[in-house]
């Protein structure tokens, strides 16, 4: 085993944290402000974390390259859509309506 | 490990697809499904087939997601549990379709290799490099020739529905959005840089039009939705002449090959004109998609008065009346 492997099953391993703290996060969380924390901040994190451990093992630099361009297209679109629910919540809190947010 | 993964992408799928027969709302189905549609994405990348996960992930989970929220957003009234006193009848078309796979599962023979081989063995036939270009486009160009048919009569079947002769009236942008514009300026560019490597990439390795056409799509979409009126622009002439330009071009090219050697359904030698029909198809779909999301029913009314929002949004925002 490299030790490059080791380095990928490390990274790996910590996207794999992330995630799960993530997921935990998106059960457990009570409303849809702090679920929308955990869902975009962890699962990035996590994300980034497993691209980083794929870089190591990928057999070329255009490769390493086209998964960081997905890190980086998967970090605009949730942070984007955490922007648009985040201000729909906000929107139609201020308008008097009670929404609860999607019970999943 | 392989066999691991796969057992659990497979019973998620089943557990998925029971949660959305027994799904409390409507909403909540639909969230089940995009689920499901990646899910499924995942179990054709475990069976090699690229380019069906392509499509599954960009159609099946990602468009007809945004199509089936827009229903939702129309039919408002639905909120109450669908019922399920008569799920029992589902039992019987149940069993008979999984009695029928058992049974041609059970009787493939041992040696049977599919139609690898044969489309193998045909390759020098066709201009192509990708086998799975070749099968589309040339070896079954008929069945590729009908769904770009059938996806320009479902565009006519909306603008039936809405009454409409083209899909202008209802490109009503939504309200501008910071957020929105500068997302559209940072991924449009990239959007259709992907959709052009993507159509590029099917000559010879996994992409195509279909795929190529649903990125340019959703980058329609998302301009839409971030209240760009470019789309509002296209003059109608135009909107009706790359609407049918894949089918078109399709019979076209199908039928003046009946002047060259006495073959419907052949292509001339060069590689230029499958390429052309690529481009054609590619634009086609793109705007039919484009044309099928903007002309559901329920975007004619109320949209004004909405708060800017995401496609995955749709549905949480209470529907105007109309």
């Amino acid at each position: 085993m490299s030790i490059y492997e080791i380095f990928s099953v490390i990274f790996c391993l910590c996207g794999g944290v992330f995630f799960l703290a993530g997921t935990i996060g998106l059960i457990r969380f009570p409303d849809t402000y702090s679920r929308l924390h955990a869902l975009t901040k962890a699962d990035n994190l996590g994300l980034g974390f497993m691209v980083l451990g794929l870089v190591f093992v990928s057999g070329s630099v255009p490769e390493a390259i086209k998964m960081g361009l997905i890190w980086f297209l998967a970090l605009i679109g949730s942070s984007s859509a955490c922007y648009f629910i985040g201000n729909h919540m906000h929107i139609s809190s201020q308008s008097g309506k009670k929404e609860n947010g999607p019970g999943i | 490990m392989g066999l691991v993964f796969d057992l659990v992408i497979g019973l998620s799928l089943i557990g998925v697809a029971w949660s959305i027969i027994r799904a409390r709302d409507h909403f909540q189905a639909i969230v089940l499904f995009i689920t499901f549609g990646m899910l499924l994405s995942l179990a054709w990348t475990r069976l090699k087939s690229p380019d069906i996960a392509i499509a599954e992930a960009a159609v099946g989970a990602g468009l007809a997601g945004v199509l089936l929220m827009d229903a939702l957003g129309t039919l408002s009234s639905s909120r109450n549990r669908p019922t399920h006193g008569n799920l029992f009848i589902l039992l019987i078309p149940l069993v008979v379709l999984a009695g029928l796979m058992a049974y041609a599962i059970m009787f493939i023979p041992d040696d049977f290799q599919g139609l690898g081989p044969l489309v193998r063995k045909s390759m020098p036939d066709t201009h192509l490099e990708y086998p799975v270009t070749a099968v589309l486009l040339d070896f079954r160009g008929y069945d590729t020739w009908l769904e770009l048919g059938v996806l320009l009569v479902a565009v006519l079947g909306v603008l039936c529905v809405r009454r409409a002769s083209t899909i202008k009236g209802s490109i009503l942008p939504a309200p501008a959005e910071p957020v929105g514009r500068w997302i559209i300026k940072l991924l449009l560019p990239l959007m259709v840089l992907i959709g052009g490597y993507l159509l590029w990439l099917g000559a010879f390795a996994p992409g195509g039009a279909f795929q190529a056409g649903v990125v340019l799509a959703s980058g329609g979409v998302m301009l839409w939705q971030a209240g760009h009126p470019s789309l509002a622009l296209l003059p109608r002439l135009w909107w009706k002449i790359i609407i049918s330009s894949g089918f078109v071009f399709f019979l076209i090219l199908a039928s003046s090959s009946m002047f060259f050697n006495d073959h419907f359904m052949t292509h001339p030698e060069a590689k230029i004109w499958i390429l052309g029909l690529e481009y054609a198809a590619t634009l086609s779909i793109a705007l039919c998609l484009i044309s099928l999301v903007l002309a559901s029913p329920g975007r004619n009314q109320g949209i004004k008065t909405r708060p800017p929002k995401s496609p995955e949004k749709n549905s949480c925002s209470p529907h105007s009346p109309e």
